[in-house]
């Protein structure tokens, strides 16, 4: 099982690389894609800024999209993309932070089914992650950039019912970084001394579940209305590490809403 | 399922990334300020070897001053006594009420400097130039005057450009930073460009890399580019007080050595370590040195710089309107200029 999972991973580039060649020969395939829009809260530390946590609201957006990797495989390959700003503030109210990311993943999945209703898909995953918070009180630390990137664990599990005469979905995915990098300035080190001096101190670290436990989690609802669906849910977005002697998370927890649309492509 | 199984373990295991932080209240705040201090400070080993600083006497000492029942103010009055320990111009406590700052460094010397003498020689409004924070004009002599009182903000190369060809008739130049109490060290670099004809190294630069006390990178170089217009090749004089501090004190730092330039005035104030910004429980603010800097011969500047020549205002200088100091760099300048 781990064998052929690491080898999926290291696989991943090559299967995507090779997947516009593969649309060639493809005659109908669908794609679904979902559009998603949130709010909700944040909790965010990064010690670099303060030691305490500031907690505030999130607004985000999410796409993701999904389909066979051929006509009658098994295996799906899917997507996701998407941004969230947010404000938050301190325990006391005297500091605020504006947190912003980019978050970027693929997957590739291989698909079972249980049941006719229920859809169970588990594989690997890559992505980049982007960001940064910046903090209103702070002098030569007022803020913190981020950009790393992962291999991981993809699942998603599906499961369809009948309800008022329709189709309805209920849809919950999960990925789960388990090794890659990440940028991070020094315990002590200024951004002065990093980009204005070029001077680098483990500055690129590895990341591991031991010390970056992170997860994104949607679970969501797929309403039936016509060509597209409605889509409510929750999305649980947590990102943490601890490198550099530094603790940084962002516990992001948002009700998003947004629409899912099948689109046949034919080639 | 075995390894989905080891992962799950590891997951739960490394959990949630936290930070244990005091509770919000007298002892927590007191506690929050000396552990912020005792795993960022950068400076702890030279005050240890200077003056026998002893970070965790400091804290059996001033500890039992703490109960829940003291006012915020006293609370603040003990933790800014704590902080002023550390004998540094950079550590500062922010509250609404008051800021804890340590002003020996300048409060036990003379000032060296005042801003009717500068008004003297400046002129009125009218009378000098302005670039950025720059003021500037020919004094008698033929000699370039340039008060720089902060490096709060850049100033731009098209501003030193501007200042170079306005002053490049001069004979000599004088660059003020007394009572300059630092800002943007980019900033001190910058003007600091205009004495060297290439990449020089000014000074160093280490920051912390774990908690302990001793645990700072190897020192790696600053370096100041030329400037890019016009460089200064004659005679300068760089004029300090004790309030030339922290930004000021690296301009100085990087300058001090270089053929053309002399330091000339009062030791100045020191302020070599990059300051870094926490916060406690409360929400008041903490201000720190982070990141030591050193000269070119690997010695801290914290405590000042010495200047080539030491010279203060008179007492009579100061009653008939005469900068010892500056008259004593146009002097200097003169006498380079006429060969002697």
């Amino acid at each position: 099982m781990a064998r052929r999972l690491g080898i999926c991973l290291l696989l991943l580039p090559l299967l995507l690389g090779g997947t516009a060649a593969m649309a060639q020969t493809d005659s109908l395939r669908a794609v679904r894609h979902t559009h998603l829009f949130g709010v909700g809260s944040v909790n965010l530390l990064d010690t670099y800024l303060s030691p305490l946590e500031y907690t505030g609201w999130q607004l985000s957006t999410l796409h993701t999209s999904a389909r066979a990797l051929r006509p009658g495989s098994l295996w799906t390959l899917a997507a996701r993309y998407g941004g969230d700003v947010a404000y938050a503030h301190s325990p006391t109210d005297n500091g605020k932070d504006w947190d912003a990311n980019f978050a970027a993943a693929v997957q590739l999945r291989r698909r079972w089914q249980p049941t006719p209703a229920l859809t169970l898909e588990g594989g690997g995953a890559a992505g980049l992650d982007l960001g940064g918070t910046y903090s209103i009180r702070n002098g030569n630390n007022p803020a913190q950039g981020r950009l790393g990137a992962w291999l991981g664990l993809s699942g998603e599990a599906a499961y369809r019912f009948r309800l008022w005469k329709r189709t309805w979905t209920a849809r919950a995915t999960l990925d789960v970084p388990l090794a890659g990098a990440k940028f991070s300035p020094q315990y002590g080190q200024s951004y002065y001394e990093i980009f204005e001096l070029g001077h680098r101190d483990h500055n690129v670290c590895a990341t591991w579940l031991g010390n970056a436990p992170s997860a994104h989690l949607t679970a969501l609802l797929e309403v039936p209305t016509g060509r597209t669906a409605l889509v409510v849910g929750y999305e649980a977005d947590v990102r943490q590490s601890h490198v550099n002697g530094l603790k940084y998370h962002t516990w992001g927890h948002r009700f998003i809403i947004g629409w899912t649309r099948r689109v046949h492509i034919l080639k | 399922m075995r390894l989905l199984s080891i992962i799950f373990a590891l997951l739960a295991l490394a959990a949630c990334i936290t930070e244990d932080v005091p509770d919000n209240t007298r002892r927590g705040n007191f506690d929050a300020l000396w552990r912020t201090l005792d795993e960022h400070y950068c400076f702890f080993p030279l005050k240890a070897d200077e003056y026998g600083l002893d970070w965790d006497e400091v804290y059996s000492r001033y500890a039992p001053a703490i109960s829940e029942g003291m006012t915020n103010e006293q609370l603040f009055e003990v933790c800014g006594k704590m902080l002023a320990e550390l004998r540094d111009g950079h550590v500062n406590l922010y509250a609404a009420h008051n800021v804890a700052r340590y002003g020996a460094w300048f409060d036990d010397f003379p000032t060296n400097f005042s801003d009717s003498l500068l008004r003297i020689y400046l002129g009125r409004t009218e009378d000098y130039r302005l670039a950025a924070t720059l003021r500037y004009r020919v004094l008698d002599g033929n000699i370039g005057y340039v008060r720089c009182p902060t490096f709060e903000s850049a100033i731009g190369s098209g501003n030193i450009g501007e200042v170079m060809r306005y002053l490049a008739a001069c004979d000599g130049l004088i660059v003020d930073v007394r009572s300059n109490s630092g800002g943007l060290l980019t900033a001190a670099q910058d003007l600091a460009g205009i004495f060297v004809n290439e990449p020089t190294t000014g000074a160093y630069i280490s920051h912390k890399t774990g908690r302990g006390h001793e645990a700072l990178s190897a020192p790696q170089p600053i370096t100041i580019e030329p400037f890019a217009g016009l460089r200064w090749q004659k005679p300068a004089v760089i004029l300090t007080n004790r309030r030339t501090y922290s930004a000021a004190n690296s301009f100085v730092m990087f300058c001090k050595g270089l053929p053309q330039v002399t330091i000339l005035g009062d030791r100045t104030g020191g302020g070599a370590g990059l300051p870094f910004s926490s916060e406690l429980p409360n929400g008041w603010s903490v201000r720190f040195s982070a990141s030591p800097m050193y000269d070119r011969a690997m010695h801290l500047t914290e405590a000042g710089i010495d200047p080539d020549i030491r010279c203060d205002i008179t007492s009579d200088d100061y009653r008939s309107g005469r900068d010892t100091m500056l008259e004593r760099a146009r002097q200097l300048l003169r006498a380079a200029a006429s060969g002697q």
